[in-house]
């Protein structure tokens, strides 16, 4: 009896260690992020960095001299404001309308088609989108730009919109879901249309959820980095018009990171810096929405935007801008996968696949392709059992409204929304440092590692909330210890998710690239030898074979192979989760199946 | 407060047709008295008639009570008043049957040319009437009191047929002539003494209904 | 100390928070007896019920004062709550059999209390299901999932698990508020086969069934255990007004 409960004590505390990790991690986040740009700042003035307009750094400045460069990011504040801005205009309208859409117009096949359409635009990698907006979708907007150059802030707009779409469409369809039907019938019993009863019943009753979907989509637009570096001409200027080039706080970073010179490197860490502030900020937001969001006057915070939809309210209007929507994103889809696959196969040859690298002469993505695999292997080993222990912890061990857990809960809000590029900031200064001052795969993995922690805690805490109290009981009250409990009955019943969240981790892994860049390596090299070797995945080797603009054929046929891998990993993943649930619904084994609508 | 409303209604219609039932048979048991007291033979006729429509409360009534216990499960007091009425309309039936076999002997009066009603007849039809009343009264009323009234009432009715047994005995050693007559008027006494003891049964069953034990005397 | 067949109760008070859901308690329950617990939703008769093996420890806020004994232990002054449920077993509302093999569900309880030979499992399974009357439904598909059973099968396979570490006492709390008729009958036939070997303590908001199955009956309200007697007085001539009004129906 001493044993077992030493065990439970155990179990106990080893969960709450995990989650420690996860405070750990966003303090070491901010600390060292701060730290390394405390020097910069005081060197170049805090007012002068913020708010002066020139950026011209020369790589020779170190603290002990004066300064020759310009460190001033203000226009870069500037156009990711303005970048951001548009691609809600863009990405929120879009995501709202899709979602609607998809909650209240569309049913059966189409809803689960263009449901799964969803989910894909949310697993391509944004190198992919990158990619594919230079290379295509670029060429269809080139005349309308004054220089015959659609790179700037129209195109980042654009792109960006369709990335953050996912994210704004699955939250509200969340919330649209969760209202209650029965408000819609009431609607209905008083002689509503069904657009009448869907504009003025449903997505009022659904406003906080809306709001905090539109608010997750500014943090996302915020953080993107590749597909921003590859679209938006990154002169560091205020963008006069829709078609001029600007740059971004995360592309400033990229941009520079490898050649920086030592003070020009404490202002990329500030750009990081000032990054962190605005998630913080948006994390503050995203507290306020969703405690006050029913006590403060909902009318009154997006005025724009309630203006749009009573205009568009009444009649069908409200109904086709959903269609619209809908289809726009479907089409999006469908012409990157097809422009992608068409251009790329024919490019994917034995040499490519399976050659051996040459170092300026031929190409093989193999030791990206093994790199990514080491990758993944090591990260999802680290990550996974992490986020789980985590969620555990926060789901079965919390008692409601514990300081500790709502500590724990903000700082996973705050892993998730910290940008990609920051991770990479911070595995830069921490692994590789700690790992001997050269890049290597394990310090990448390292990093990714806490960046995947999020995702892994949120997807499992969430399988673990579905599986009912009544199996806890049921094992409780036959004498079994809670650890007992948590192993053989709850983790089992929450397998589909721990598993869709074990290969959703995978296709993040594979589709990011900035978190890489200055922890793993961004050239492109011969085969690893290790864990300690540098490398690059199959993202970054995009990315680069992209920029570089020497390998334009090879790029396409990497950019074919990330595509397949990654709509397959998100096709499995959605594939498991139904097989799995329904296997937990007793369907499979066919012993009196019509019963069960009696039981639950 | 009351939420089983339509079983309420329902249990006082109950109720109010044991009251008629129970008012034919006292209208039963004072005609068939006055039927013999005044050799109204016709009278004596009706009553025979009225007693099958007590046989039709009892049936009805019975009916009523059964459907009750499978409509609406009653349990505690519901169950108590249902089940006693289901055993009081027997002994009213019972009562009713009585003041019939009465009125069918006044009829076998009809040849005899002397007739002389001994006065404790009336007597004891009169504190049979109250009795029966009383006795149903209290189960209405549900009023174990009254209860108790009737159940000392039928010492006082058992004297009365003790005193008109001894009577008889005498009158028939006088004259052995009238020993036919005297034996119908013993019966008679009989009768009514046995519906004096109905109106305890039905007693017994208000007291049930009261106190949920019950006790016979 | 060991665990016996009766629970006695004594001054027991319990609170969620400020909320006082039971007012001092006193009961008697009889070994190998049936007794049912009555009352209107959030009379506290469940909350009881949940005492009887701690499975208000779960609450937050739960504080709870007073004498549980079941046979000589106090159970509320042992730190082993697992051999307590071990002793006393329990049937929920709703099924909840594991997503697993029938076989695995009542497996379960055996093997937590560390029997991990396949025969000795076999054994139980089968000694189980048949107290359960489900053997011959059930043998032939023990590895099959329970939750492809119906309603009425799952629930009797809850029961059957837990009998599967012979409980002493068997809490139901409303173990048949979600089922059909039918099954409704088999549980409470089961209940009565049941009675022979341990006592039950069933929870019930269907007062026909408290009539049918239990021997005593409990009638609680607001906190208070208002009546406790045998189940053919509780329900023919209830001694407290109050218990009159509620099972008439005529309460509030």
């Amino acid at each position: 009896m001493n044993s077992s409960k030493i065990k439970e004590q155990g179990g106990k505390a080893i969960f709450a260690g995990t989650a420690g990790i996860c405070i750990l991690a966003v303090i070491a986040i901010f600390v060292f992020i701060i730290l390394q740009s405390i020097p910069a700042l005081s060197k170049i003035g805090f007012t002068d960095f913020l708010f002066g307009t020139k950026w011209n750094p020369d790589a020779n400045d170190i603290y002990a001299n004066d300064l020759v460069g310009k460190y001033g990011i203000l226009n870069m504040i500037v156009g990711t404001v303005f970048s951001t801005i548009g691609a809600l205009a863009v990405g929120g309208t879009l995501g709202y309308f899709t979602a609607v859409y998809l909650a209240f117009f569309c049913k059966g096949k189409l809803k689960k088609i263009i449901n799964t359409m969803v989910n894909l635009l949310a697993g391509i990698p944004s190198v992919i989108y990158g990619f594919f907006a230079i290379k295509a979708v670029m060429k269809l907007f080139n005349w309308m730009s004054p220089t015959g150059n659609a790179t700037g802030l129209f195109m980042t707009s654009l792109i960006l919109g369709i990335m953050i779409l996912p994210t704004v469409t699955s939250l509200t369809k969340t919330s649209l879901e969760a209202v209650p039907k029965s408000y819609y019938e009431g609607a209905l019993a008083l002689g509503a249309t069904h657009e009448h009863a869907v504009f003025k019943t449903m997505v009022p009753a659904a406003k906080s959820g809306i709001k905090a979907a539109l608010i997750l989509g500014i943090g996302r637009a915020l953080g993107e980095t590749m597909a921003v570096v590859m679209v938006a001409g990154n002169s560091p200027q205020i963008p006069d018009g829709l078609f001029e080039s600007f740059r971004t706080l995360t592309a400033n970073i990229v941009l520079e990171m490898s050649y920086a010179g030592e003070v020009q490197m404490g202002a990329l860490f500030s750009t990081g810096a000032v990054l962190l502030v605005f998630v913080a900020v948006i994390n503050i937001l995203m507290g306020f929405v969703k405690t006050g969001g029913q006590k403060t006057k909902s009318k009154k915070s997006l005025p724009l935007w309630d203006k749009i939809t009573s205009k568009i309210n009444f009649g069908k209007i409200g109904k086709i801008a959903c269609f619209v929507s809908a289809v726009f994103a479907g089409i999006f889809l469908v012409s990157l996968v097809v422009y992608i696959l068409i251009m790329g196969l024919p490019h994917i040859t034995g040499q490519l696949l399976f050659g051996e690298f040459e170092y300026g002469g031929e190409i093989s993505i193999l030791p990206s392709i093994v790199a990514t695999l080491m990758t993944i292997l090591l990260s999802i080993v680290i990550a996974i059992p992490l986020g789980i222990a985590t969620a555990i912890f926060l789901n079965e061990y919390t008692k409601k409204g514990s300081r500790f857990i709502s500590i724990i809960r903000s700082a996973v809000d705050i892993l998730s929304g910290v940008p990609s590029i920051v991770y990479g900031l911070f595995g830069a200064i921490t692994f590789v440092v700690l790992l001997g001052g050269s890049y290597s795969i394990l310090a990448g993995s390292l990093t990714i590692s806490i960046m995947l922690l999020p995702t892994v805690i949120r997807s499992t805490e969430e399988s673990l909330k579905s599986v009912p109290d009544s199996f806890r009981e049921g094992s409780l009250a036959l004498g079994a210890g809670k650890l007992r409990t948590i192993f053989k009955v709850v983790l089992p019943s929450a397998m589909p998710g721990i598993i869709a969240a074990v290969i959703l981790s995978i296709g993040r892994v594979v589709s990011e690239s900035a978190p890489f860049m200055f922890t793993m390596g961004a050239s492109i090299k011969p085969m690893p030898d290790g864990y300690m070797s540098s490398g690059t995945t199959l993202a970054v080797a995009l990315y680069k074979l992209s920029s570089e603009n020497l390998h334009t054929n090879e790029a396409y046929a990497t950019a074919c192979i990330l595509i397949v891998i990654v709509l397959a990993l998100n096709l499995l993943a959605e594939w498991v989760g139904k097989k799995l649930e329904k296997k937990l619904n007793g369907e499979t084994n066919g012993i009196r199946t019509k019963h069960k609508r009696k039981a639950s | 407060m009351t939420v089983r409303k339509i079983f309420d209604e329902e249990l006082s219609e109950l109720k109010l047709q044991l009251v008629k039932m129970c008012r034919v048979t006292e209208e039963m048991m004072a005609d068939s008295i006055t039927a013999l007291t005044q050799r109204d033979y016709e009278l004596a006729q009706s009553v025979v008639y009225l007693d099958k429509k007590v046989d039709e409360y009892e049936m009805n009534i019975e009916k009523q009570c059964l459907r009750l216990l499978i409509k609406q499960q009653p349990v505690a007091r519901d169950f108590r008043t249902v089940s006693s009425a289901l055993k009081i309309i027997t002994d009213v039936e019972r009562i009713g049957d009585q003041a019939a076999d009465i009125s069918a002997l006044t009829s076998s009066f009809k040849e005899e040319k002397s007739f002389d009603c001994p006065d404790l007849i009336p007597k004891m039809g009169e504190l049979a009437i109250k009795m029966v009343k009383e006795a149903i009264n209290s189960f209405v009323n549900e009023n174990p009191f009254a209860a108790d009234d009737v159940i000392k009432a039928d010492d006082e009715m058992d004297d009365m047929f003790d005193e008109f047994k001894k009577q008889t005995v005498e009158k028939i050693k006088q004259n052995s002539q009238c020993a036919d007559t005297a034996i119908l008027f013993m019966m008679i006494a009989k009768y009514l003494e046995r519906i004096g003891d109905h109106a305890v049964n039905i007693c017994e069953w208000t007291k049930y209904n009261e106190s949920g034990v019950h006790v016979k005397v | 100390m060991e665990y016996g067949q009766n629970i006695s109760v004594k001054q027991a008070d319990l609170y969620y928070g400020d909320f006082h859901a039971l007012k001092n308690i006193n009961i008697e329950i009889p070994a190998k007896k049936i007794t049912a617990f009555i009352g209107p939703s959030g009379c506290g008769k469940s909350t009881l019920l949940k005492c009887f093996n701690r499975m208000n420890d779960l609450v937050e806020g739960c504080k709870i004062t007073g004498e549980f004994k079941i046979g000589e232990v106090d159970i509320y002054k042992t730190n082993d709550v697992n051999a307590l449920r071990k002793n006393v077993g329990m049937v929920f509302q709703k099924p909840n059999p594991f997503p697993m093999s029938v076989y695995d569900n009542i497996a379960y309880g055996p093997r937590t209390f560390g029997i991990k030979k396949r025969a000795q499992l076999d054994e139980i399974v089968e000694r189980s299901l048949k107290q359960a009357a489900m053997w011959d439904e059930l043998k032939d598909r023990l590895n099959k999932s329970a939750l492809g059973l119906s309603g009425g099968q799952q629930q009797r396979l809850c029961i059957a698990r837990a009998l599967s570490i012979s409980p002493k006492i068997i809490l139901m709390d409303e173990p048949t508020s979600a089922l059909d008729p039918i099954s409704t009958g088999k549980i409470e036939e089961l209940c009565g086969e049941l009675k022979e070997q341990a006592t039950i303590v069933i929870v019930t908001h269907n007062m026909q069934q408290a009539t049918r199955i239990s021997d005593k009956t409990g009638f609680f309200l607001l906190g208070d255990l208002v009546e406790f007697g045998d189940t053919d007085q509780i329900f023919t001539n209830p001694k407290n007004e109050k218990t009159e009004n509620y099972i008439t129906g005529r309460f509030g």
